[in-house]
């Protein structure tokens, strides 16, 4: 069966390798830490990535240079988004949506994302903000892709002003040749996990290479062990919490005896 | 100093959070208060998520409270069996103040419930301390000796079955009302993240009749039981009880409550009962307006939690 089917496979491969274009730009690219560890006293930092893209001889000459994007995307997490609407006299949360979307997102260009690719590409490749595909949840449960707007926008202006989701146009810096770097702020905020810096060099408006790389967002040391002891062992986490709290009064109560 | 708070996940100024619990703390001590309805709303003010606060603050109260406890207790001027039945109540609705608070949370009206609750109870509460030590204090003055007031008198709550007897606080009494106070202030202490001394202590006094003497210490026990078993069940059941920050807020809250307690030695009773009712309106009026006035941001976003809001 499987011997019959393999010149099959073979042709298909083949299709599939004649039908891309051929790839002979290379994208080399290393983010200046693979781990961001967060400890007591972290206020942020900053992620530098460099890189550069190599050609081999068959590569046509490309008489603009590329166009490097780099983007910062932060583990997939379902949010809600709820709109207060006034109902006698009060403001109460009413309609909602939830999307599927990422934590943190942070995209560095070399130029602005409209001269970088046409807007059918970016939606295509979700670069920017206003590009990313967002699973969206309404009342009922049903699952669209295509929602409000309203609450859409509501969510990226939210998120936006978190300084969760943010572009930086222009931040990529050319250095000579086809060497580029650029630094990605990450505020004190950044939720953990696991995040993807996803690289990509255009050309004339057509993406030509790509590099991705994983990225831990992780609290380490004592700030670990308790969110994992809170997390995990909500009984033991509880009981210390509990005795912390009777041990703190009790020697309050002690050091500051006035009877 | 910026210190990363493990479970709220936040950056926080750490002298910031310190001196909240310290000018809580000085409030609290003065008026003999626990302060959690003043802590509970400043945390979301500087903007710690109400799931947190709520629950860290419970725990905040656990500390104060116990503080206060051994002082009567040295003094023995507390009713252990009163305590004990209180508790009883305490534990269900502190069981039960967890359940609603995560649906509460999950259906996105947490903060409404709670806004809502702040301005009943402190509305009410600040309301009848204002007018009635605003009242005691022209009374004074006009020099017209008071009616004393009948506090052994019974009502019809003391007619009630399941008598016991309370040796400590000379009272015999049904153990339906002292079970449902326990339970109504566990529910409402667990939910709002308060203490509840400032509704408990007058329901001893005017409905249950217990003596003044031993109402106080008695109250601050329960609290104790009561906000123990609610922080362990928001630590077991929600994951929201962050220990540094309520560390913070515990050390800030007893070094301030020792300043609070000779400023409040210096006032006299009506003063400080109007001062303190006239803090407890501020804060119910303060979340009223939150409520009423059109909010400057209609959209909120949060990441979800259990489930199909």
């Amino acid at each position: 069966m499987i011997a019959r089917l393999r010149p099959c496979l073979l042709g298909l491969l083949a299709l599939a390798a004649g039908a891309e274009p051929v790839a002979a730009e290379r994208l080399i690219a290393e983010v200046s830490t693979r781990r961001v560890a967060i400890a007591s006293n972290f206020s942020g930092t900053d992620l530098t990535v460099f890189g550069t893209v190599e050609r081999d001889a068959s590569t046509v000459s490309r008489a603009r240079g590329y166009d490097i994007a780099v983007m910062l995307i932060g583990p997939r997490r379902t949010m809600v988004t709820r709109r207060k609407d006034r109902v006698l006299g009060i403001w109460i949360n009413r309609d909602w949506r939830t999307y599927d979307a990422p934590s943190f997102y942070a995209v560095a260009t070399t130029k602005p994302l409209a001269d970088l690719a046409a807007e059918a590409q970016l939606d295509a490749m979700q670069i920017g903000i206003d590009h990313l595909i967002l699973p969206e949840g309404v009342p009922g449960g049903v699952e669209v892709l295509a929602g409000a707007a309203e609450f859409r926008d509501a969510f990226f202006d939210r998120q936006r002003r978190a300084g969760l989701y943010t572009e930086y146009p222009g931040s990529v810096r050319l250095l000579g040749g086809d060497l580029f770097s650029t630094t990605l702020p990450i505020p004190a905020e950044v939720p953990v996990g696991r995040y993807t810096a996803r690289i990509l060099a255009f050309s004339d408006g057509s993406p030509v290479a790509e590099h991705v790389s994983e990225i831990e967002v992780t609290k380490i040391g004592f700030e670990q062990k308790t969110a994992d002891l809170a997390a995990h062992s909500g009984v033991a986490y509880g009981l210390v919490s509990v005795l912390i709290a009777l041990v703190t009064g009790w020697l309050g109560g002690v050091l500051f005896r006035r009877d | 100093m910026l210190l990363y708070l493990p479970v709220a996940e936040w950056p926080v100024n750490m002298f910031v959070i310190f001196g909240l619990g310290a000018a809580v703390g000085f409030i609290s001590g003065m008026f003999g208060v626990g302060g959690g309805f003043l802590l509970t709303p400043l945390l979301v003010f500087s903007g710690v998520s109400p799931a947190v606060a709520v629950a860290t603050v419970s725990a905040q109260v656990v500390a104060s409270s116990t503080s206060g406890a051994l002082s009567y207790w040295r003094r023995k001027a507390i009713d252990w069996k009163l305590a004990a039945w209180l508790l009883v109540g305490g534990m269900v609705g502190s069981w039960l103040g967890v359940r609603v608070f995560a649906l509460l949370r999950t259906a996105g009206q947490l903060d409404l419930v709670v806004g809502l609750c702040y301005v009943v109870f402190l509305g009410f509460i600040g309301g009848f301390m204002v007018v009635e030590s605003v009242g005691a204090m022209f009374a004074a003055r006009s020099d017209r000796p008071r009616p004393a007031k009948k506090l052994r008198e019974h009502n019809w709550i003391h007619g009630l079955p399941f008598r016991i007897r309370f040796p400590r606080s000379r009272l015999v009494i049904s153990a339906i009302p002292v079970i449902l106070l326990g339970t109504g202030i566990g529910f409402l202490g667990t939910l709002l993240g308060i203490g509840g001394g400032f509704l408990i202590v007058p329901a001893m006094i005017y409905l249950l009749k217990v003596p003044p003497s031993v109402v106080v210490g008695t109250s601050l026990v329960q609290m104790v039981a009561t906000m123990s078993f609610a922080t362990f069940l928001q630590a077991a059941q929600n994951h929201t009880v962050d220990i540094v920050l309520a560390l913070l807020l515990m050390v800030g809250g007893v070094i301030g409550a020792q300043f609070g307690v000779q400023i409040g030695q210096r006032l006299r009773g009506e003063q400080l009962r109007a001062l303190l009712g006239l803090l407890i309106l501020a804060v119910g009026l303060r979340f009223a307006y939150d409520l009423v006035i059109t909010p400057a941001e209609r959209y909120s976003v949060a990441v979800q939690v259990g489930g199909v809001p």
